[in-house]
């Protein structure tokens, strides 16, 4: 009898110190780190209201060369950075929209816009482009990389919003920015070779202000 | 010595190449085709009804090349908490973008520098006393020889105008409950800041943690435009560094001039790590004296 309760006692022993020791180093460290926190930062800018200015850095154009081949569907994706600096310590906001009320690319023929929304983007299919975003509205993490006639991307895309409609969120902040982060803005295309070879083209438009 | 220049000399070539091709990484990372600035990004103007005031904007070509700009006006408005920039007009109000008159409609901005454009705020006689919106967008516009998708870039400068006279100015500042209990992670804080008058305000919102000896751990303060008959939601985020913790969460903000503050919240912090490892040495501090009842039992038993 005793002898099982001195086998118990030894199991149970190792236990019961990984426990106290957890609750010791707990309460040390929270001892210690209350100390130490800091004041928040980053909540104020370096500017006031009526003297902030705001900045926004694109490509001029992005280029989505595809090249349908063998009877398939080929794919293109290629991204536009997108990047916004202000000291205004409301951050900023910039979204997008189509320069004018038709989002399809024209040339030779038309490649019509994707009909799917950020709000529920859907993989592309031929003839079609669109846009989409990693982790923005509804596309999903991601992450997306750039191809070139390629299959058909697994990613979701939606068509860029007409210049009349609710402009696609791309990036808003609540704290000044000095431009540290971008934003990639992934454009993509799909062709076969029923589409009229030739030079496409459609204009987006990035808008920032501050919040 | 000669010698040692002879071996070091292809140590410098490559040392030269890697300077030489980082530098050239670099640019292209950072070479910007369309570095658009426009200063400032938001006027707070006060104008008597019939009356007009002189202003300009900034705007700043950051890039190497020249591009051409527009300049143009838009109505301003904002939706849901979040305040979402909308540009367009909100059904049944004034579209004070007709009141700004700009001095062109173009210009050209050459590489690194910059071109004021003057423009002035024409309020009509008839215009109630009250706030309105406007937003002046100064935008790139690029040639049409391009292909692919064409990037515009367009910045705004918001035009927030009170048209002076008696108007009626409120609000009210409210919050949502916070958690009584937290276990890891930042904890979200904040306010909604309504605005029920006829004009904007600024509203001053301050987030203040204090511990349970009543140290302040955490501030934040906030200046944010709240726009009439709408509300606005300032948010902030706290993160306690300690595994356990109690804390007292303040917060206040300046509505239509007046301070207002929200009750105070208790929250009880805890790693989770922390509670596992109480719960087990509280489940052993009971297993083992039921245990050992037991195998008295049993040993009575036999």
């Amino acid at each position: 009898m005793h002898q099982v309760v001195a086998n118990r006692v030894k199991t149970a022993f190792p236990l019961i110190g990984i426990a106290v020791f957890t609750f010791v180093i707990g309460w040390i460290i929270s001892g210690h780190s209350a100390a130490a926190l800091n004041y928040s930062a980053g909540t104020f800018g370096t500017c006031t209201y009526n003297t902030c200015g705001i900045t926004l850095a694109t490509s001029t154009s992005i280029s989505l060369n595809v090249t349908p081949s063998g009877g398939s569907t080929k794919c293109t994706v290629s991204n536009d950075v997108v990047t916004a600096t202000t000291a205004a310590s409301t951050g900023y906001t910039i979204t997008m929209t189509d320069t004018d009320t038709t989002n399809a690319l024209a040339g030779p023929a038309t490649i019509a816009a994707s009909a799917a929304t950020p709000a529920s983007p859907a993989v592309l299919t031929a003839n079609t482009w669109g846009y989409r975003i990693d982790s923005v509205a509804s596309f999903g993490a991601g992450p997306t990389s750039a191809i070139s006639s390629a299959a058909i991307p697994a990613q979701t895309f939606a068509g860029v919003p007409l210049s009349s409609g609710t402009p696609g969120l791309i990036r808003t902040t609540s704290t000044a920015d000095s431009g540290t982060v971008n934003t990639s803005v992934w454009y993509g295309v799909c062709a076969d070779s029923s589409l009229q070879a030739g030079a496409y083209t459609d204009g987006v438009t990035y808008t920032a202000v501050i919040n | 010595m000669l010698h040692r220049i002879y071996r070091l000399f292809p140590l410098l070539v490559v040392g030269i190449a890697i300077l030489v091709l980082g530098n050239t990484a670099i640019y292209a990372e950072a070479g910007k085709s369309q570095v658009i600035t426009v200063t400032p990004s938001s006027t707070d103007v006060s104008i008597d009804p019939g009356a007009s005031i002189s202003k300009s904007i900034n705007v700043i070509n950051g890039g190497k090349g020249t591009f051409a700009i527009a300049l143009s006006t838009s109505p301003y408005h904002v939706t849901g908490e979040e305040y979402d920039p909308q540009f367009t007009q909100l059904p049944g109000t004034v579209d004070a973008s007709e009141w700004v008159h700009l001095s062109t409609k173009s210009a050209t901005v050459t590489g690194n520098n910059d071109v004021t454009i003057p423009y002035t705020i024409d309020v009509p006689t008839n215009a109630a006393p009250g706030g309105y919106y406007a937003v002046l967008f100064a935008e790139t516009s690029t040639d049409n020889e391009q292909t692919g998708v064409v990037s515009h870039n367009r910045v705004g400068n918001i035009l927030y105008i009170t048209v002076n006279g008696t108007v009626k100015i409120g609000g009210n500042l409210s919050g949502d409950k916070l958690p009584l209990l937290h276990f890891a992670g930042p904890i979200q804080i904040g306010t909604k800041v309504s605005n029920s008058g006829g004009t904007h305000f600024i509203t001053n919102v301050a987030y203040t943690v204090t511990d349970f000896k009543g140290n302040d751990i955490f501030k934040a303060t906030f200046d944010r435009y709240v726009l009439p008959q709408t509300e606005r939601e300032i948010k902030s985020s706290f993160t306690p560094q300690s595994v356990i913790g109690l804390y007292t969460v303040h917060r206040t903000a300046t509505v239509a001039g007046t301070l207002e503050t929200l009750p105070d919240q208790k929250i009880f912090v805890i790693n989770p790590w922390l509670l596992i490892a109480i719960t087990f040495l509280l489940g052993i501090l009971v297993a083992f004296p039921l245990q050992r009842a037991r195998q008295r039992r049993r040993s009575r038993e036999s």
